[in-house]
């Protein structure tokens, strides 16, 4: 028993018998919040954890909500994964496709010996015309018989023309072949094909009928 | 006043978890729960605290209430006083002062007398925090200088010292309260 002074013992039997405020409820909404946490999923009157001297243990609630995270967690990721395999593979990924070389690019046939190229230069396999005085729609006709042709100024051609007699003695049909090679391709600005005054009616034989009626 | 059998039958139930005998405990002892916190706090929201971490840990761990080691009473009164002395030492630091014996000034009873219980228990709340508790803890508890050092991890001659702390200081208050 502790000596107190005079003062001291009136001191504190005055203080224990002190009024307390009036906060109960304010008090237990806070012990109530407290307590919930300790509680599995039931809310009902099922015992906290047994643990002396208390602290609050999770419940078989708890470890069910981790577990089941965990499995959809798993799914989740499969399901993406899944995705990602039966994805097609870009195209993109591919390198684009080439175009078809141009008509004036020249061909290569590889059965054949390479002439000799300059360098720089691809080497031409096909006999090559010069592309400034060759048409879409050239008829076959001799290389010697073209180059007569377009090296001297030709007039209009008429029926009875050496040309066309020419072809004719020849005896070359008059036939229309295209040659990949030959065709080309019409830049706007360039220099007009074929003969001017020469068209597609002049190379055609035409046999006049004799009118017997005329005199 | 609750009688002792009821009060055994609502701690038989709050062992199991008992939502509303938790509550009819809590507020059949709130009063005397109460009066506990408010002696050692600043105040009543401090004293509110106190009683909030209190009763959860007395719910937590009613399990290990035994009635052959004393009463439900004493079991509850050790654990809010703990409560609130944790509290103290979170805000405040107790001094390395050792003191031989405390002081014992001269107050005069009349004084005493004629203020109220609010009153004094303004002028004790107005001592320094660590003075405060062991004031309270050695006058108006009854806790010896040897366990109010092992309660507060400090030694008997710094309770002492204390003591003698808050007896000068409610001297000067009760002076000027008299003038």
């Amino acid at each position: 028993m502790n000596q107190l002074l005079q003062y001291e013992q009136l001191l504190a039997e005055k203080i224990q018998q002190s009024p307390v405020p009036d906060m109960a409820d304010a008090i237990w909404a806070n012990i109530e919040l407290e307590l919930d946490k300790d509680l599995p999923d039931n809310p009902g009157n099922e015992p906290p954890s047994s643990t002396p001297g208390g602290g609050g243990a999770p419940g078989i609630s708890f470890y069910f909500y981790i577990v089941t995270g965990v499995v959809i967690t798993a799914l989740v990721l499969t399901f993406v994964l899944l995705q990602d395999k039966d994805k097609p593979v870009q195209p993109s990924a591919l390198p684009p496709l080439r175009e078809a070389p141009a008509e004036n690019t020249p061909v290569i046939d590889n059965s054949l010996p390479p002439p000799p190229t300059r360098q720089g230069s691809t080497p031409l396999i096909i006999p090559r015309i010069d592309s400034s005085n060759t048409r879409a729609a050239d008829p076959i006709i001799n290389r010697s018989f073209a180059d007569s042709l377009f090296n001297q100024p030709v007039g209009r051609m008429t029926s009875d023309s050496v040309t066309i007699k020419d072809n004719a003695r020849l005896g070359a049909p008059v036939t229309l072949a295209i040659d990949s090679a030959m065709k080309q391709k019409e830049i706007p600005g360039k220099k007009p094909r074929g003969v001017p005054g020469i068209t597609d009616d002049d190379y055609k034989i035409k046999s006049e009928k004799k009118d017997s009626t005329k005199g | 006043m609750i009688l002792e059998q009821e009060l055994a039958d609502i701690i038989a139930l709050c062992r199991t978890g008992n939502r509303k005998a938790q509550e009819q405990l809590y507020r059949q002892l709130y009063g005397f729960a109460m009066a506990i916190a408010m002696r050692y706090s600043r105040d009543a929201h401090d004293a509110a605290d106190i009683m909030s971490h209190a009763f959860v840990k007395v719910f937590r761990s009613i399990q290990s209430y035994d009635p052959s080691k004393g009463s439900f009473h004493a079991w509850l009164k050790k654990i809010i006083t703990n409560e609130a002395l944790d509290h103290i030492k979170q805000r405040s630091r107790f001094s390395n002062v050792e003191l031989e014996k405390a002081e014992e000034p001269h107050v005069d009873n009349v004084i005493i007398e004629k203020m109220d219980a609010e009153g004094l228990m303004l002028l004790i709340k107005q001592l320094p925090p660590a003075t405060h508790a062991v004031f309270v803890l050695y006058v108006v508890d009854g806790y010896t200088h040897q366990q109010i050092a092992a309660q507060l991890q400090i030694s008997e001659g710094t309770s002492k010292w204390h003591l003698s702390e808050a007896r000068k200081i409610l001297q000067q208050k009760l002076s000027n309260y008299k003038q």
